[in-house]
């Protein structure tokens, strides 16, 4: 995930991280593809930098296989099984990381 | 394992061992001073733009749901308070620049940010006072864990090691190794910063909670955001398990698991619209 010159910047390549103004309010949210005129809009507001990758999936963060993701999960519940609250909370996770 | 009175010494000297910028050790000698404006405490933020912008964008942040964005300190401390914003700085500062420096708790400045955007999620769910300084002591929590790592660096690599060879909480490693705990080691700087018990308490007991003590609705706050941040896998507490929820502080929240999915999918949302950037 390059931080780079918004001059070198290219159309079709998505930000990685958002744009935020000096006092850190969002001004384009990460996962946004640069298009031409967004780019114009950015320079124009003064941006310098941007950080991007080269697909939305790099943006939306982790890649990694569902099967992985879950295991994860599933080791972080150790020692857990028997709580009702624990299990019923590791299923809104897992449920969660099914809705990215 | 070492003496307590030695362990809680070398803490309360630590605004001298950190090696952090002097606009903190200044902001810190203000605030423990108690005779300072708040206009002068924000003066002086100002001062640092790095600073000063990682506060705001903390406040901005979807961190205290502010719908105007907040561009000044002065303004942050009037909508929030003094206390809050004091508390901010010094937090951001002790966590985010020694957790830049410090590759081994990398992760812990996330950890610490979700348990307070949680936390404020939680206080706002359960009608709790000032959501905003719960929100504060969910970023304070672990403060002692910055602390140690800092402070006793040699104690901190056989805490890590034994976090990885036993595959336990970091808690429990402290205590074997140190023989106090980041709960504990939180407490002695807060209350060395002169910070009042409506914000040490939560940090000193969300591991060890108990309804009867002072200020037992925020804790358990604390105390359930911090279980849900791990569980959620955000940022690195120094430790892969998760704590056992403690069923008192459960139930004096009175919420049910359909609140806490929210708060987990606004999180999610949040990280996603730049929390961490």
């Amino acid at each position: 995930m390059p931080r780079i010159l918004l001059s070198k910047a290219q159309p079709g390549q998505v930000l990685t991280r958002p744009v935020t103004t000096s006092a850190g309010v969002v001004m384009v949210q990460a996962g946004s593809p640069l298009t031409p005129a967004l780019i114009e809009r950015l320079t124009n507001f003064g941006v310098d930098t941007v950080v991007v990758g080269d697909d939305a999936a790099q943006a939306a963060g982790d890649t990694r296989p569902m099967e992985e993701r879950v295991r994860e999960v599933e080791a972080r519940f150790l020692g857990h099984d028997q709580d009702d609250w624990m299990m019923t909370l590791k299923q809104i996770v897992i449920a969660q990381l099914a809705r990215d | 394992m070492r003496d307590r009175a030695v362990v809680r010494a070398r803490v309360e000297g630590i605004t001298k061992i950190l090696t952090i910028p002097t606009i903190v050790g200044r902001i810190t000698t203000m605030v423990s001073s108690g005779t300072v404006s708040a206009g002068e405490i924000a003066d002086e933020i100002g001062k640092d733009q790095i600073l000063a912008a990682k506060v705001l964008k903390l406040v901005n942040s979807g961190f205290y749901g502010f719908r105007q964005p907040i561009s000044t300190i002065t303004h942050a401390m009037v909508l929030l308070g003094n206390d809050v914003v004091k508390t901010l700085v010094l937090t951001s500062s002790v966590l985010d620049i020694v957790s830049a420096m410090n590759e081994h708790i990398k992760g812990l400045w996330e950890h610490s940010i979700g348990t307070a955007r949680l936390a404020g999620t939680l206080a706002q769910k359960t009608e709790a006072k000032n959501p905003e300084e719960i929100a504060l002591c969910g970023l304070l929590h672990d403060i002692g864990k910055v602390i140690i790592a800092q402070t006793f660096p040699e104690e901190h690599a056989e805490i890590r090691r034994t976090v990885s060879a036993r595959n336990c909480l970091q808690i429990e490693a402290e205590q074997a190794v140190l023989g106090v705990t980041h709960p504990e080691v939180g407490m002695w700087l807060l209350k060395k910063w002169s910070l009042p018990a409506s914000l040490v308490n939560p940090v000193a007991y969300h591991s060890n909670f108990h309804p009867r003590r002072d200020f037992a609705d925020r804790t358990a706050i604390v105390h359930v955001a911090d279980i849900l941040c791990r569980a959620k896998g955000v940022g690195y507490a120094g430790d892969h398990r998760i704590p056992a929820l403690n069923r008192d502080a459960w139930a004096m929240l009175r919420l049910d698991m359909d609140d806490i999915a929210e708060a987990m999918a606004n999180l999610e949302d949040e990280i996603r619209s730049g929390l961490f950037a």
